[in-house]
């Protein structure tokens, strides 16, 4: 409860106040008064009513009507009093990976110092408010959404923050979409009618005023309080691990890690372990480079495998993003459809393990029935459009739809390829000379892969969700050994379009999983289930919904009796980037982000009315003095 | 004209009232008071040895029975008493003016002059100091008879009070010309220095007369209001002013002086043989003239 004036400027009014004393002054001019003998009146009064001061003779009627004044000039500066109330506040904890970074100076996470700083933020509020506590992420098993708004717990009492903070833990998984931030945010002031949101986060709100500061820094707002922990610092991250093992060759494994290692100085290491019994795989030793890729080829063949950077942990912000865990792809049987004038050529491609070959001519194409094959080789022909299945395009013809054809050349030289995607490994492009090339006009969605003096001649992209690749040579038919470079990008190409996520069994942190209707008949059977064992062992029934992956490690999932394992990976830049860190999304800026020098919410009770009452009390008291005074003068 | 209190049951109340005195005065006619000489009376005095010529109607048989001796018993004989009046007429006796000290003090002397008036004795009007719409004198003749209430009333209205008096010059003026003694009644609110009244009494103590002092005080004489903020008290008389702040203290010793010196005029009074009577204008005026008068021992 405060006690405040909400027009203090009126209190200038006070200036004018010695002009009360002007009446007593003018009244000091003395009463000339008869009386019928004056000796009775010699020297009857004190001398030191004598003095200037003592002339100025202050009655009781004085104070009582400077008490009225003040009392006036008090109603005008509208006093009020301010109590707190009761409100329903929102405590938003960023439970994104990024939250577990170190701090530079002690071993506590952001998430330690956020708790502190909660119980800090908490202590200037209302004990009789109301508080929730929302995580961005949901939290395995407690939480059961996919979005924030769903991992509200309900409303408590402030004693018992303590026990719901014991409670809450960070997770692996990222920071959720902006979109999905904002929307929170929206949701809870305006859906949910929260009066105040405290949100304890790594990431800044954008830099819009002098107000902000970078660091350790905080922003009022009326309904929004973000308070930002940690400081800028090096971290490194792996952003990727993939593990790449064609079905046409099974038995090469090759591994590649993306390290992201733009401000670290320190000396590390990346290694390749098999995450079940620790054992060293591969170890390679890093450059001073801000992204580095790694690449490891004959890995032995292990159930899960794990990447890891090894580094002075003083030297390094997030342990989490130092390890990436990864499952070797299975083997599976590759129904391929070839589309092609020439049948015969295709043959050539039965030599091919694990790859069940399909033929069909152009005019026996039929759209609607290539959801069953793994992909589809379009040789010397083009459909109108993109199939909705991988597909690669070998020397499409003049006028197909699909692909702009450039200058044909005979016998070009391979001028440029993309190092490092899996179309261009193990290629020796020196010893790569079509015959006989057709150069191909990239398109936005379909890069150049390959280049050669008569222009692009491989094309591959994404579209749809579909890999493509388009070829400007014939690299039919197969001769395995006899043309090895021509195999090798065959193999590559068949490989890259088998793989189509290139992440078999991978997801990152974050994602939802849900049962898949397909293992279970085409629409899925009602009441099917999901068994998911977490990395730390615990297991979660899923039925009939979606549940999230918010710790890294190596998921078993048995659905239906079919048990298979998948690797959850923190493969996110952002939380990686520890030396920027990530800003707020704008619409949540713009939304909570006015500044406001007051944070608590009160309540105005005016005491005006209360001060009007005595004021008008105090005039009838003045009124009866003051008549009495004008009967105690005498009309002498 | 008679003021309004003068009603015709009020003369009839003070025609039952006669002046007394506590000493007796030789007179010129007969009247309703012993005096000094022997005479016809109806009050015994004394006896003395016939002589030839004595009326034998005052010899005292009985005594001649018992000595063998002729006496004649003497008697007191009643004359008129001669009384003087004064009335204080200086400026103090018009304030406070809402008290009416003034008015109060002429309704008190034409009181007394009318108990004198109706027990046929001789009455005279001083007024001390005042002003006068008229040229008039200060005195009158000694007045006789009920009729002649009405010259003391005109004679009064024609003086108002004003200025300063000197008292003690005043009164030796006046008494220069008297040469009756008798009653002597000063009516003032004595509201000088006591030596003046005292000089003024042995004055009138040497005129032989019976004195007595009435005074009138106004009620706010006796509970000034308070001045806090102060106020230039002026003198009545002389003009002279004080800035004066009358407040709770101030007023405490006001009263204290008054009060002192009511008891010092009483005292004066009481050493010099003098009636003396208060009247506060508050007061019920006849009232105090037909009761406390009388009390006081001034009325019988």
């Amino acid at each position: 409860m405060e006690f405040t004036f909400l027009s203090p400027a009126v209190f200038s009014l006070l200036l004018a106040l010695p002009l009360l004393f002007l009446p007593y002054l003018l009244q000091q001019r003395h009463t000339q008064l008869v009386v019928s003998a004056l000796f009775l009146y010699q020297d009857i009064s004190a001398p030191a009513r004598r003095r200037l001061w003592g002339r100025l003779r202050l009655t009781p009627l004085f104070f009582l009507q400077l008490l009225i004044l003040l009392l006036l000039v008090g109603i005008a500066a509208r006093p009020t009093l301010q109590q707190d109330a009761t409100q329903k506040i929102a405590i938003v904890m960023d439970t994104s990976a990024s939250m577990q970074t170190r701090t530079d100076s002690e071993a506590r996470t952001l998430f330690d110092m956020a708790k502190t700083r909660l119980a800090q933020e908490l202590s200037s509020v209302s004990a009789e408010s109301l508080v929730s506590v929302f995580t961005t992420n949901p939290l395995v098993p407690n939480g059961l959404g996919t979005t924030p708004a769903e991992s509200t717990l309900p409303l408590s009492d402030m004693p018992n923050i303590p026990n719901i903070l014991q409670q809450l833990s960070v997770s692996d998984a990222p920071d959720p979409s902006d979109t999905a931030l904002s929307t929170f945010f929206n949701q809870l002031l305006n859906e949910h009618g929260f009066d105040r949101v405290f949100f304890f986060t790594d990431r800044s709100l954008p830099q819009r005023s002098d107000s902000q500061q970078r660091g350790d820094f905080k922003i009022d707002s009326q309904t929004l309080r973000v308070v930002t922990l940690g400081t800028p610092r090096p971290n490194l991250a792996i952003t990727d691990f993939r593990l790449y093992r064609s079905p046409f060759y099974p038995d090469e494994i090759q591994a590649t890690v993306r390290v992201y290692a733009e401000e670290t100085q320190a000396a590390w290491q990346v290694v390749i372990e098999d995450s079940l019994t620790n054992q060293r795989l591969m170890a390679q030793q890093a450059t001073q480079t801000a992204q580095q890729t790694f690449s490891f080829s004959h890995l032995p063949v292990t159930h899960t495998y794990r990447a890891r950077i090894l580094i002075d942990p003083k030297e390094d912000g997030l342990d989490l993003d130092n390890t990436a865990y990864a499952v070797l792809p299975t083997l599976t049987d590759v129904q391929v459809l070839l589309v092609t004038p020439t049948p015969e050529i295709g043959q050539s491609l039965r030599h091919i393990p694990n790859l069940k070959l399909t033929l069909q001519t152009p005019q026996a194409y039929d759209p609607e029935q290539v959801s069953q094959f793994g992909f589809i080789l379009f040789h010397l022909t083009a459909p109108e459009v993109l199939p909705p299945t991988p597909a690669a395009f070998l020397l499409p013809p003049e006028g197909n739809r699909l692909f702009s054809l450039g200058q044909a050349a005979t016998q070009p030289r391979i001028t440029n390829w993309s190092l490092g995607h899996p179309l261009t490994a193990y290629l020796t492009f020196s010893l790569l000379r079509p015959v006989y090339a057709q150069a191909l006009q990239p398109a936005v969605w379909c890069p150049a892969i390959i280049h050669s003096t008569a222009g692009p001649l491989v094309l591959a992209g994404e579209r749809a969700g579909y890999r493509y690749v388009a070829t400007g040579f014939d690299i039919l038919p197969y001769l395995g050994q006899k043309n090895l470079p021509v195999s090798i990008l065959t193999l590559n190409i068949l490989g890259w379009l088998a793989n189509p996520a290139g992440r078999q069994g991978h997801y990152t942190t974050g994602d939802v999983v849900a049962p898949q209707p397909k293992s279970n008949g085409a629409n899925g059977a009602p009441g099917s289930t999901l068994q998911i064992r977490f990395p730390h062992q615990t297991t979660f029934q899923l039925l009939k919904s979606a549940g999230p992956l918010n710790q890294q490690g190596v998921y078993t999932f048995r659905e239906n009796g079919v048990e298979r394992r998948v690797a959850v990976n923190l493969f996110s830049p952002e939380e990686a980037r520890l030396g920027k860190p990530l800003s707020l999304p704008q619409e949540a800026s713009e939304t909570f982000g006015v500044p406001s020098e007051t944070a608590a919410r009160t309540v105005d009770q005016p005491l005006w009315p209360w001060l009007l009452l005595a004021v008008l009390g105090l005039c009838g008291l003045e009124w009866w003095f003051a008549a009495r005074a004008v009967e105690a003068v005498p009309s002498s | 004209m008679l003021p309004s209190l003068f009603t015709s049951q009020f003369l009839a109340r003070l025609e039952t009232l006669r002046i007394r005195t506590r000493r007796r005065f030789l007179g010129n006619r007969p009247g309703g008071h012993l005096s000094l000489r022997r005479g016809a009376g109806l009050e015994f005095a004394d006896y003395r040895r016939y002589a030839p010529g004595d009326d034998l109607r005052y010899i005292d048989w009985n005594l001649y029975g018992r000595t063998d001796r002729l006496y004649i018993k003497q008697f007191q004989q009643e004359e008129e008493l001669y009384t003087s009046l004064f009335l204080d007429l200086s400026a103090s006796m018009a304030y406070p003016t809402q008290d009416h000290k003034h008015e109060a003090a002429r309704d008190i002397i034409l009181s007394l002059a009318h108990v004198v008036l109706a027990g046929n004795d001789a009455v005279k009007l001083s007024v001390l100091g005042g002003r006068s719409t008229q040229a008039a004198q200060s005195t009158t003749p000694f007045f006789r008879g009920r009729q002649r209430i009405f010259a003391l009333a005109d004679f009064l209205s024609t003086h108002s009070p004003a200025g300063r008096v000197d008292v003690v010059q005043t009164f030796a003026q006046q008494l220069q010309t008297a040469h009756r003694p008798g009653k002597a009644i000063w009516i003032s609110d004595f509201l000088f220095p006591l030596s003046v009244l005292r000089a003024t009494l042995s004055l009138l103590r040497g005129m032989n007369s019976d004195i007595a002092l009435i005074q009138v005080l106004g009620h706010e004489e006796l509970d000034p209001p308070l001045f806090p903020a102060g106020a230039r008290m002026v003198d009545s008389e002389n003009g002279e002013e004080t800035l004066v702040y009358f407040d709770a203290g101030a007023k405490q010793t006001y009263m204290q002086r008054l009060d002192r010196h009511s008891r010092e005029l009483q005292s004066s009074c009481h050493q010099a043989g003098v009636h003396y009577a208060r009247f506060v204008t508050h007061q019920d005026l006849p009232d105090f003239i037909l009761n406390e008068l009388p009390a006081l021992g001034l009325l019988k």
